[in-house]
């Protein structure tokens, strides 16, 4: 036993003599928070890279760090491709670059419009880079969008970036878009790929008009609002095989989600049926995931029946109408319906006509019809898509009234 | 390092060095003439002068005192010639520790008699009341029989010697302990253990009487495995009152103890103890066949007897399991283990020890069972804190920084910044610190240990951080390093476990966590191939065998219903399926008492 | 108290056959699954279940009717030494061969997800280090070990299945029928290979209790083969199936994958002493194969000295793959599918044998 013991150290002695091939400090190394990648302007791409500076994120109690400097350093390059780019950088970052930790990955419009797998896809081998993390298109250049990147509420630009692209449970226009689910989606046949959308704060404030908008209808870079950080998340990339194929909006993203599953809430501004001009406030949750029934006709064209159970409660009701009241409250759940039918007509629209990509991902309930992959492969969905029979149906219940059982003083 | 190196590649077992002095070696040719004691020419510079002669004397002369104590002499008849061959043995002119008191036993035709002991370890009063005031003053009160005549050689003369001596043995002596004894090793053993010797002329046998007075500690309170709840008693320096302790606790018929001495200078008690009717009778005698086999010079601490018992001595494991609390040895026992006592130290031996009862502090059997369950999950956590988590720290931060959290990590690396070291070494420096420090307390005089706790916290705690030669972070690892190696309950393991350690800092600095888990592999391999007495060491989880949940899951108490299947006990239950009898409807007249007794 | 022939419990037994059996799922092995049995691939691991079960029960009988013998003794009592030679050169040959490319793709694995800059020098005799001294230490301090490390394995497992519970997109495993019944049985017959492993039993069983080998082999064949199922399942519904054929290293990928909040992400450092405990124990039942088999076919009383050679010879065979895409697809192609034909035609051979035997005797 001494024998083995002793050899056995002996051969970690002889392994160490070499040195620590791995062996890295973590203050020598660049920790990427986030990658963008645009169109280049002097060679083929622009990669941009956000590190964090951690010396003045989380200073060390000795003294000495200084602190008070900027948490994130933003450069970009001109290089061939992405990984080479990372290379590049020992020319002018002095710590190795590192992508484990990066949270997010920013394509530029310009870009994601061209050619987005062959540039992006390729990380999917790379070590480093993990199938967790986000990816985005960005509203334009994603160069722009990391330099205006800077945390207000947080520190550290790891938790702003996780924050944001987790914002998809709290709302219904920002897509769960993690590199996993956008590669599966763009590599099955059945589905379009969702990338959230990400932009720089709109430069100049829109023309006056004080009407009546669902706020469905902006995505980023063009929400009207004032103050805040400078970057906003809202809105969807629709990415068909190689390239993307068209952005959408926060409704038609909340339409999309629900076919997928991947919706969890979202506060909804209908019209008030008995009061023009008046309007509801409704907090809605999913109930049950949806059922779609895909059925094949005689004629080999899909016929789509889409049924999203919805519950909510009632958060606002401008006009006093008593619509808490058991016997109406069907009024209210009608008038959600129907607004949701308006986004889901529009998205699918969009789906079947203007882009020709199956970004509600129907693919995958109709490739349960089929017994072999041969015979998925050859009914060839992605072509009759844009041609198949689809219906919506919303199922809404009313669970819960607020705190108001109901309205008198407004009469 | 060089001579395991020879070792390994020349597959040979290094030759045992001689030593001139080896303890009972009599068979030995006599020294050579340039060893010891240089002769001739060469003068040993500072030698005491004559120096060659006067060794060989002495050395010739123990040699012959050895020689009578082995060959059994028998006593002789004549008080003259005993006294001169005691005196001799007990080196008396120059001894002032022993005592020869000559007197004569008041009989009708007194007789001169002599009383050899030593002046300290015996009491005095026992002595003056029950030996020599009986046989000085009233030895002629009851002259039942006709003292025999002077002892003269024959048969007659040896019949009336054996006469007397019963005489005084039976009507004379009234203290509790008398036996005689033939030959001079026993009453030199004897006296060696605080008894009196009482020869009379013309007898060729003695009379060994007990007066042992040893001093001794009182029973105290546990110093290294104390408890909250349980019994507040340690043993002491003392076999007997260990004996007696465990006595006190376990009173059944068949708890025996059996004395084996031990080490050949001043051979001590070991005792044996076990529970005949449950103990495996192949264990018993497995412990008793090392124990007598034992050839060592002086074993006066259960450690060092334990290094000669123990089955594999490199193994990264104590293979036995030393407890100076009573109460554990008593549970040893019923479960079916031996336990160990050498006389003169407190720290008792049970075997065969596993890993899992090396985890097992006292007290989780006397809490309820989810408490008890609680803390001994919380001890094996320590246990991986303190084996591992100064190497995986490394690891971590040095090959697997995707690992951490983010935010933690940008924490790490900012903290990290104005530190010159690299992690590794950092944490070498800090682990070496601590061990300094417990090091220290052990060693540091009482009176000024509390200066040891400032220099601990403030120069190497804060001290440190304050001067950038560790970051913060690092404190806090070493101090839950620390921590889980005290919550290891057996204090030998856990300086094992504390020693491996630095192992696995040095393999997560290489190889990261790949090269700590391979290490890991085989330092678990190493302990599944460990046994204790024949016991695998990581019984019952491997290999599997039946058992109460009392190992990693301790179960409530009345779940405790079979011993150990890796003892294979003579009695396989202790209790019976249904131990809560009450739970039961009662259904006859008769309560059917539990089995186990 | 132990006596001097080494004895391997029952649940020892099965803790090492089924990590001995089921550790290739931790490496490419379902890689290459996959693009045989497309969505249904996840089938292909259950239809080799009964043909594991007979399988074992064949190789149990045979060695029931010599107890106390392994394969090799048992072949020489069978068809005599000179046929038993070859037969038990195929044993040493293909093991170490099979030996030799598990530890590449394991080293490989190590160097491909944690450490990029150590050279495969280090990760291979690092694992064969690792793998030689339990050898060494004997066959039943590797079946201990194996069933210590068995709790944590099965629970790592478990989790690392369990963490990816929210990303399991039920369309994975459709179209349910694959590439169609017919080659989906074609795929699972020609990969009928993955139980070779089985042979450990044919070595281990002298030091079983007896009575038990048949148990010992069932139950580690079907639990081997619910984990290969499960993992393959769990790969379907994580990454779904064309893009599941993607990853070299499927679990990996699932490692990779978990994502729960922002807080449980990047797990697979968690993950790591999953791979490398089960590869350390496959190895070294591997090795011991190597070794016990080329121990009793040369009648050396132990198989301690062989261990050095044997593994200078697997090492060789480690280093010979030019790359990791030549290692994992020889190694499918030898472990996985040309594996079972010589294998079960030599069982299949000493099994005849035995039985005419039997006859004979009966008729007698």
């Amino acid at each position: 036993m001494r024998r083995v013991l002793t050899s056995f150290v002996l051969i970690l002695m002889i392994l160490c003599l070499p040195g620590c091939w791995d062996y890295r400090e973590l203050d020598e190394t660049a920790w990427v928070t986030a990658i963008g990648l645009d169109r280049g302007r002097e060679n083929v791409l622009t990669v941009t890279l956000q590190i964090a500076v951690a010396r003045n994120i989380a200073p060390a109690p000795g003294g000495g760090g200084g602190g008070g400097g900027e948490g994130l350093v933003v450069t970009s390059m001109e290089a061939p491709s992405l990984l080479s780019a990372l290379e590049f950088t020992h020319a002018w970052i002095d710590c190795r670059v590192d992508l484990s930790h990066t949270k997010v990955f920013i394509v530029g419009r310009e870009l994601a419009e061209s050619d987005f797998t062959a540039f992006i896809m390729p990380l999917a081998r790379f070590p480093e880079f993990r199938p967790t993390v986000g990816v985005l298109v960005a509203n334009g250049r994603a160069e722009n969008v990391l330099r205006e990147a800077d945390p207000v509420l947080e520190l550290s630009p790891g938790k702003l970036w996780d924050q944001m692209t987790g914002a998809w449970a709290a709302t219904e226009f920002i897509p769960r878009s993690d590199f996993r689910r956008v590669y599966i989606d763009t590599g099955s046949p059945g589905a379009a790929g969702l990338a959230a959308l990400i932009g720089v704060e709109r430069e100049k404030e829109g023309p006056p008009d004080p009407s009546h908008k669902a706020k469905g209808v902006h995505m980023a870079g063009t929400i009207p609002r004032r103050g805040g950080q400078k970057i906003e998340v809202m809105g969807a990339a629709v990415i068909e095989g190689d390239r993307m194929v068209g952005v959408l909006n926060g409704d038609e993203t909340g339409v999309a989600k629900m076919v997928r599953g991947t919706f969890r809430e979202m506060i909804k501004t209908v019209p008030d049926p008995r009061h023009p001009g008046r309007f509801l406030t409704v907090r809605v949750y999913p109930r049950e995931p949806p059922a779609v029934d895909v059925r094949i006709g005689a004629d080999g064209m899909p016929r789509v029946a889409v049924l999203i159970p919805l519950e909510g409660s009632i958060l606002g009701i401008q006009s006093g109408e008593h619509y808490e009241r058991p016997e109406r409250v069907h009024q209210v759940e009608r008038a959600v319906e129907k607004s949701l039918m308006t986004d889901a007509r529009a998205a699918l629209d969009k789906a079947q006509h203007e882009f020709g990509a199956d970004f509600f991902a129907l693919g995958y309930h109709a490739k349960q019809r089929f017994p072999t992959w041969q015979a998925w492969e050859e009914f060839a969905w992605d072509e009759k898509f844009p041609d198949a029979e689809i219906s919506f149906d919303f199922d809404f219940k009313v669970r819960r009234i607020g705190i108001l059982r109901e309205t008198v003083l407004w009469r | 390092m060089l001579k395991t190196l020879n070792r390994l590649l020349v597959f040979r077992e290094p030759a045992v060095p001689r030593y001139e002095f080896e303890a009972g070696r009599e068979d030995r040719p006599s020294a050579p003439a340039g060893g010891r004691a240089p002769s001739g020419a060469k003068k040993p510079a500072g030698g005491a002068p004559g120096d060659t002669a006067a060794f060989e004397k002495k050395r010739a002369e123990g040699r012959r005192l050895d020689a009578i104590l082995k060959g059994n002499r028998p006593l002789s008849t004549s008080l003259d010639e005993n006294e001169r061959l005691l005196k001799e043995i007990f080196r008396e002119p120059g001894n002032k520790d022993i005592v020869f008191r000559p007197f004569s036993i008041g009989t009708e035709r007194p007789r001169r008699a002599l009383l050899v002991f030593f002046d300290g370890p015996v009491n005095t009063d026992r002595q003056n009341l029950s030996i020599l005031q009986p046989l000085m003053l009233f030895a002629g009160l009851r002259p039942d029989r006709i003292p025999a005549e002077r002892g003269e050689p024959g048969p007659a003369g040896q019949e009336a010697r054996e006469e007397l001596a019963k005489r005084i043995r039976e009507a004379l002596l009234p203290g509790n302990e008398v036996s005689p004894a033939g030959t001079v090793r026993e009453v030199v053993e004897d006296v060696l253990n605080a008894n009196t010797a009482l020869l009379v002329d013309g007898l060729d046998t003695a009379l060994l009487i007990e007066t042992k007075a040893w001093a001794t500690r009182g029973v105290g309170t546990p110093q290294v495995e104390a408890v909250i709840r349980g019994p507040q008693e340690a043993f002491t320096e003392q076999i007997r009152i260990n004996i007696t302790l465990i006595r006190k606790t376990l009173r059944r018929s068949s708890l025996v103890t059996e004395f084996l001495p031990v080490g050949r200078i001043s051979p001590l008690q070991c005792a044996v103890m076990y529970l005949d009717d449950v103990a495996n009778p192949a264990l018993v005698a497995e412990v008793k066949r090392r124990l007598k086999s034992v050839g060592a010079d002086y074993v006066n601490e259960s450690g060092i007897l334990e290094q000669f018992i123990e089955d594999m001595p490199g193994a990264p494991a104590p293979q036995t399991l030393a407890t100076e609390r009573p109460d554990r040895v008593v549970a040893g026992l019923v479960e079916g283990r031996v336990a160990i006592m050498v006389d003169g130290n407190p720290w008792a031996l049970i075997v065969p020890a596993t890993f899992f009862s090396l985890m097992q502090a006292a007290e989780d059997a006397y809490n309820r069972w989810p408490p008890g369950t609680f803390t001994r999950l919380i001890r094996y956590v320590g246990l991986g804190l303190a084996l591992l988590l100064p190497g995986a720290y490394v690891a971590i931060i040095t090959h697997h920084p995707e690992f951490i959290p983010t935010d933690l990590l940008l924490a790490f690396a900012g903290a990290r910044e104005p530190v010159p070291f690299p992690t590794a070494v950092e944490v070498l420096l800090m682990e070496a610190a601590f061990e300094l420090i417990r090091e220290a307390g052990v060693r540091i005089p009482g009176t000024v240990g509390t200066t040891l706790g400032i220099v601990g916290a403030l120069i190497l705690g804060q001290a440190a951080v304050a001067a950038n030669i560790v970051s913060p972070i690092l404190i806090i690892i070493v101090a839950l390093t620390a921590l889980g190696s005290f919550t290891i309950p057996n204090y030998p393991f856990s300086n094992t476990i504390r020693m491996y350690r630095f192992f696995y800092i040095a393999l997560g600095t290489v190889l990261g966590l790949f090269g700590i888990l391979v290490g890991l592999f085989v330092h678990l391999a190493l302990l599944a191939r460990m046994t204790s007495f024949g016991v695998p060491f990581l019984a019952p989880v491997a290999p599997v065998t039946r058992s109460a949940p009392d190992y990693l899951w301790r179960g409530p108490a009345w779940e405790q219903e079979e011993r150990p299947d890796y003892l294979d006990p003579l009695r396989r239950r202790r209790q019976p399926r249904i131990s809560r009898g009450w739970t039961q409807r009662r259904t006859g007249k008769g309560d059917d008492r539990p089995d186990g007794r | 108290m132990s006596s001097g022939l080494p004895r391997v419990g029952f649940g020892e037994a099965v803790a090492l056959l089924v990590v001995f059996l089921s550790m290739k799922v931790l490496i490419s092995h379902l890689a290459l699954i996959f693009p045989l049995g497309l969505s249904a691939s996840w089938m292909i691991p259950l239809m080799h279940l009964p043909v594991g079960l007979v399988g074992a029960a064949v190789i149990v009988w045979l060695l029931n009717r010599f107890p106390g013998r392994t394969i090799v003794e048992i072949g020489e009592e069978l068809v005599g030494p000179v046929v038993n030679g070859f037969f038990t050169l195929f044993y040493y040959v293909f093991f170490v061969i099979f030996t030799a490319l598990i530890l590449r793709q394991f080293a490989e694995f190590m160097l491909t997800g944690f450490l990029p800059e150590t050279p495969l020098g280090v990760a291979v005799p690092a694992f064969a280090a690792g793998a030689a001294a339990i050898v060494f230490l004997g066959l039943e301090a590797l079946a201990r070990t194996a069933r210590v490390l068995f709790y944590l394995l099965g629970f790592s497992f478990v989790l690392l299945l369990l963490l990816t519970s929210n990303l399991w997109a039920p369309h994975g495993i459709m179209p349910l029928w694959g590439p169609g019944v017919l080659a989906l049985s074609w795929a699972a017959f020609s990969t009928l290979g993955v139980g070779v492993e089985i042979f450990l039993l044919a070595l281990l069983a002298p030091y079983l209790p007896r009575g038990r080998v048949l148990a010992a082999g069932l139950v580690s064949v079907l639990a081997a083969g619910a984990v290969v199922a499960l993992a393959t399942l769990v790969s379907l519904l994580v990454f779904t199936y064309p893009v599941v054929r993607e990853p070299v290293l499927p679990m990996f990928e699932l490692a990779r994958a978990v994502q729960w909040g922002r807080f449980f992400v990047r797990m697979e450092t968690l993950f790591l002493p999953l791979w490398i405990f089960s590869a350390l124990i496959g190895l070294a039942a591997a090795l011991y194969i190597c070794t016990a088999v080329a121990a009793r076919a040369l009648k050396l009383p132990c198989h301690r000295p062989l261990i050095l050679p044997t593994l200078v010879l697997i090492l060789a065979g480690a280093f010979t793959p030019p790359n990791f895409s030549t290692a994992v697809e020889v190694g499918f192609v030898v472990t996985a599918q040309w594996s079972f034909v010589p294998l079960g035609a030599i069982i299949g051979v000493l099994v005849a044998a035995a039985w005419l035997r039997s006859r004979r005797q009966r008729r007698e």
